[in-house]
């Protein structure tokens, strides 16, 4: 048996398999080449674990331009994935901590088909727009603005004489606010309120507390409506502010990381040194089929790196292989144990 | 919500319990076979009858089931093919005993994963490098990594059939640079280089 021609075909297989010019009948044909032999099968399986895995090579190359590979050895002042005991997670990084749950990412497979977006014909309380688990989608508004909806999402929109105004009900959502100085654009969230001009920024919901990231130009938000105590803060470009209650705890950044900070708009998530507990609710926010951490001392696991966030099935791999973690798949949700 | 092609228990089975042992695997074909230019082969036919034989019935310890059956291989073609003395022969009883000694857990960490990977990308053309960036990475699709570098789609697609099988070897710890450590590792157990111990 020679088991080089079969690799080469494999690989052919592999390479057209994961391409937007895959077609129901291609998959026939695969299917019947894998039944042919075990050959086949056991060169195909190994190749597409390679395709899964190099996935990795993304973590590798964070913070390279897009386009192109990065040099050469760029990989060794990389620090991608780091193990820390549970007990070690700090307070100190506060301002780190946002990441993860800040640049959420969409989109999952078995979503996209069903990433419908609805409008409601209820023109009196506004035009509604929702995406369900796993959704993105950017709807243009009447004044020229733009949003971003995130998985899970819902948002109410009306464009008033005095104001154009936004219902963050639940999720998160992201804005290009077209000038307009005579119309403030305002985001609900609960009794809070985000108030722009014209702007970028995302806005994110949890209950009622509220998470801001101004990517250009400035937004003012408004913690506490009613409460002359809390006069509005001012958040510039690259700010990040997330509110507890009526608090408002704002970190600095520069413009171009508070960008990074939203990946979630391209279909990533982003995790820098992230606890597992958090990459998973993260990866949750964007699936049905629930991630479960099954035992606590696995939960402080340090992750980072970039995952497309249609790939659970890779993080979990990856999780599998790098960590001393198990994972088994259950029909409604998946386990992740200590090895 | 499964983005691989893989259907079925078995060929995950058959990715998690199996192939995760190909560094270990490929060491022990190394070490006992004579012909270096035929491991491969032996890898590949151990796989068809563990692959076979789990369909039938799943083997409890997945790794000894690998070992064993790679074993019995190498005693058929050595018996089939006359290629050994009678000494080696009697020697062939002493595979038995190495499956433990032989592939102690020597997981690597994740660290240690990813600078494998990240050195096999490093060792590839400068293309190939590209199109597997791009492709793998950057989620182009073979006509717009193609028409981003300018060259054919079947070229574009032979240069990632490469770059995926030389990836494929150091994701599962297969690389020339981990079998040399390997090598000298276990190079005071009495036999070297695929040739019987005296």
């Amino acid at each position: 048996m020679d088991s080089q021609p079969i690799e080469e075909i494999a690989a052919r297989w592999v390479a057209r398999r994961y391409d937007d010019a895959w077609t129901d009948a291609d998959q026939v044909r695969l299917e019947e080449w894998l039944q042919a032999a075990t050959a086949h099968r056991i060169s195909y399986i190994r190749l597409e674990t390679a395709w899964s895995e190099a996935a990795r090579l993304q973590a590798l190359g964070a913070g390279v331009p897009a386009g192109v590979a990065p040099p050469r050895r760029s990989w060794s002042t990389t620090h991608a994935m780091q193990e820390v005991s549970a007990g070690e997670q700090d307070d100190t990084a506060v301002r780190r901590r946002f990441g993860p749950w800040l640049s959420a990412a969409a989109v999952l497979v078995m979503a996209v088909a069903g990433s419908v977006l609805f409008l409601a014909v209820d023109r009196s309380r506004g035009d509604r727009y929702s995406t369900p688990v796993g959704g993105l989608e950017t709807v243009s508004l009447g004044d020229g603005s733009q949003v971003t909806l995130n998985t899970d999402t819902r948002i109410r929109v009306s464009l008033r004489e005095s104001e154009r105004h936004v219902d963050l009900e639940r999720g998160e959502a992201f804005f290009i606010v077209a000038k307009d100085r005579s119309r403030p654009f305002v985001v609900k969230v609960g009794n809070k309120s985000v108030i722009a001009v014209g702007t970028q920024f995302s806005v994110r919901r949890q209950s009622n507390d509220v998470q801001v990231v101004v990517t250009e130009g400035r937004v003012n938000l408004a913690p506490s409506e009613g409460d002359a105590s809390h006069v509005p803060t001012s958040l510039d470009a690259g700010a990040i502010a997330r509110t507890l209650n009526a608090e408002v705890l704002v970190s600095e950044h520069s413009a171009s990381e508070a960008v990074q900070l939203l990946t979630w708009r391209s279909g990533f998530v982003s995790f820098h040194d992230t606890p597992l507990a958090e990459a998973v609710a993260e990866f949750n926010r964007y699936n049905i089929h629930k991630i479960v951490i099954a035992d606590a001392s696995i939960a402080g696991v340090r992750i980072g790196g970039n995952f497309r966030s249609n790939n659970a099935d890779a993080f979990l791999w990856l999780l599998q292989r790098g960590f001393p973690i198990a994972v088994e798949r259950e029909k409604e949700r998946t386990l992740l144990k200590r090895r | 919500m499964v983005t691989l092609a893989m259907n079925g228990s078995l060929d995950h089975w058959f990715a998690t319990e199996i192939l995760v042992h190909e560094a270990a695997l490929m060491r022990y074909l190394r070490r006992v076979w004579p012909n270096a230019a035929d491991v491969s082969e032996l890898r590949q036919e151990a796989y068809v009858r563990v692959y076979e034989g789990a369909a039938k019935s799943r083997p409890g310890s997945p790794k000894s089931f690998l070992f064993t059956t790679a074993r019995n291989l190498m005693v058929d073609r050595m018996r089939r093919e006359r290629i050994v003395s009678i000494d080696y022969t009697q020697d062939v009883d002493s595979l038995n005993v190495l499956v433990d000694e032989i592939s102690p857990e020597q997981r690597l960490s994740a660290r240690q994963e990813l600078r494998c990977l990240g050195e096999a990308f490093d060792q590839l053309s400068d293309v190939v490098r590209e199109v597997i960036w791009l492709r793998r990475v950057e989620g182009l699709s073979q006509r717009e990594a193609a028409q981003r570098l300018g060259i054919p789609e079947g070229t574009l697609e032979s240069h990632l059939c490469r770059g995926l099988r030389s990836l494929a070897n150091a994701v599962f710890g297969n690389s020339p640079e981990q079998v040399a450590r390997g090598g000298a590792r276990e190079s005071d157990k009495g036999t070297e280089h695929g040739q019987p111990a005296d």
